[in-house]
């Protein structure tokens, strides 16, 4: 049974505190969708539930468009992936990939050869007897990705799988995952609070907070058009200001969206001026703040050589152009509090 | 620098000589008396008195204690031990200090409260013979003697093992296609068999030497290995073969716990 995985107003409270308020979410059949969040904002929980680890007080997880509420997470052929790798211990490697079939009651054979054909595919050859307290994080969490695909599960759901990891075997890692999912083309779930991650990985990014998903997009979409003032501030960075020259209208705007000028001698009044207050050399960028004079701050990233062409220095006065904003309604609501 | 260091030097050997005279002393000499006393006559009466009839009966009898009151342990004190550290429940706590309460009763007063409960004139014990149920001066009180003095131990030595169990991994196991009784059986029990057997090691070993509480419910009817040498010293004053069974009673415990400490060591690797 495959097809797009739908959730449909999933809400979930444990005790007093709502986890989740009806989210919806659809994740197409064979594509990777990365959940973009905060900790604590329900990402896991949610998870949790779609694996049948937990039950959801009201709404449905489909399938196919069938419901598989009433299946508990033994009968539900999703794999899972956790953060801390949560190997059987007392299992070698090899033990570990086949325990899926073992409960499949499987032969031996197959087991075997199933289990050499994914110890290639994540990079382990030649660990099969190792134990998992002789592994590497990194090795520990390939046996991890492994063993929830040994059973050819319908949904892939990884839950943080590289947050314990150093940044270099997080970057390779989750490559391989990438591409270890195109080829088996499994329909997954890939849960992480960290963007850069969700934008390498996921085919869509959904991003969520408080319990709900805010947008679902492309990685491009969510960074061009933010819907919410709490998505344009996850998905990189934006200045939140009321646009120059209006009465109270608040905008988005991307640092790299601003252009800056030293204002000339004998240069006439107009336009938005500014004092260029800090300089932040970033490798091939340079990352300034203006100060406004009605007192709000803006963040310009520009590349090196435009800020060497033009003569910038701390200090300077500046003038400011704005090439591209963006406003939505929620964003004056959060703003207003 | 050298004078000092020196004395610290000599400090050190001469509390480890304290250390080691003091335990010798208080330990290891009653100990060594026992053998002077059954070996008194060459090893022939030695072995007359451990492979005589009686003696027999009582290490048998005290073998199958030891062993039954093991397995009722391994599902009560591992049941127990679930109770108090996966779930959070009022009273928990309560338990929990309860649960150790059996270590500082006197042995005695375990015997007494069990003839008190079981006995002739006990709350239940004219009911249940009425019944045709014997409980005390039988094996069934035996049992219930040694389950209660040895009750702790199981709890103590699986507790700290479960607590360090990732939930996670039985998550894991439930996600594979493993129904819950399975990823018990096959995750949780294995990630925990340092603590039964560890645990195991204890109830067998106390089980082999409980005296107090064995000699209320016993009446006189089961003899077990220490009621036999209480037996023989007290009513027949037979000393060559009283410590003849207190050897075998001291050896078969004392290396079976450091058999089986030593592959807990090993399975905790």
């Amino acid at each position: 049974m495959r097809g797009d995985l739908e959730l449909r107003k999933i809400s979930m409270s444990f005790g007093r505190e709502v986890v989740l308020k009806d989210l919806d979410l659809v994740v197409d059949e064979g594509t990777i969708m990365a959940v973009l969040g905060p900790s604590g904002c329900g990402k896991s929980t949610m998870l949790r539930i779609i694996s049948g680890l937990i039950p959801q007080d009201r709404g449905e997880v489909m399938l196919g468009r069938k419901s598989i509420d009433h299946l508990p997470a033994h009968k539900r052929r999703m794999g899972f992936v956790f953060q801390n790798y949560s190997l059987f211990p007392n299992l070698s490697v090899q033990g570990n990939i086949g325990f899926g079939m073992r409960m499949m009651k499987k032969n031996r054979k197959e087991i075997r050869e199933r289990c050499s054909e994914l110890i290639s595919l994540v990079g382990l050859a030649g660990m099969e007897r190792k134990r998992p307290h002789e592994l590497s994080g990194g090795q520990k969490q390939r046996v991890a990705i492994a063993r929830a695909l040994a059973t050819y599960p319908d949904v892939l759901l990884l839950d943080e799988p590289f947050g314990a990891l150093d940044a270099k075997i997080r970057k390779r890692i989750r490559r391989d995952l990438r591409s270890i999912q195109r080829e088996l083309g499994t329909t997954t779930v890939f849960v992480t609070h960290d963007q850069d991650e969700a934008f390498e990985v996921g085919d869509k990014v959904a991003v969520m907070n408080n319990g709900v998903i805010e947008q679902r997009g492309s990685p491009m979409e969510l960074y061009e058009r933010p819907r919410t003032d709490f998505v344009s501030r996850f998905v990189g960075n934006a200045n939140i200001i009321e646009l120059p020259g209006t009465e109270g209208r608040t905008v988005m705007i991307r640092p790299e969206d601003i252009s800056l000028r030293k204002v000339e001698e004998n240069e006439g009044e107009g336009g938005t001026r500014g004092r260029l207050v800090d300089l932040i050399q970033l490798g091939p960028l340079v990352e300034t703040s203006v100060l406004l004079e009605n007192g709000d701050t803006l963040t310009v990233l520009m590349s090196r050589s435009e800020f060497h062409l033009k003569g910038l220095r701390k200090d300077d006065e500046v003038k400011v152009k704005i090439l591209k904003f963006r406003s939505f309604k929620e964003c004056e609501k959060e703003v207003a509090v | 620098m050298d004078r000092r260091r020196s004395l610290g030097q000599l400090t050190k050997w001469s509390t480890i000589s304290l250390g080691i005279v003091l335990f010798g002393f208080l330990v290891l000499l009653p100990l060594t008396s026992i053998f002077k006393f059954a070996f008194q006559d060459g090893l022939g009466p030695f072995i007359d008195a451990v492979s005589s009839k009686e003696a027999l009966n009582a290490f048998r009898n005290s073998l199958l204690i030891a062993f039954v009151t093991t397995l009722i342990n391994l599902v009560v004190g591992t049941l127990l031990a679930f109770v108090i550290t996966k779930y959070r429940f009022p009273g928990r706590s309560v338990l929990r200090s309860l649960i150790d309460m059996p270590i500082a009763i006197p042995t005695a007063v375990v015997g007494l409260s069990l003839m008190m409960l079981y006995g002739p004139i006990g709350i239940l014990g004219p009911l249940l013979e009425e019944n045709g149920i014997q409980v005390v001066m039988a094996m069934p009180g035996v049992l219930l003697a040694h389950v209660f003095v040895t009750s702790p131990f199981m709890v103590r030595s699986v507790s700290p093992v479960l607590e360090k169990i990732d939930r996670n991994v039985e998550e894991a196991a439930l996600t594979l296609g493993a129904s819950r009784t399975k990823a018990f059986f096959y995750v949780t029990l294995p990630s925990i068999r340092s603590g039964l057997i560890a645990g195991s090691a204890l109830t067998f070993t106390r089980s082999l030497g409980e005296f107090g509480a064995t000699l209320f419910i016993a009446g006189g009817m089961i003899t077990t290995g220490p009621l036999y040498i209480y037996y023989l010293s007290d009513s027949k004053f037979d000393f060559q073969g009283a410590t003849s069974i207190a050897i075998i009673l001291m050896v078969l415990p004392f290396s079976l716990l450091l058999i089986l400490n030593a592959i807990v060591r090993k399975l905790e690797v």
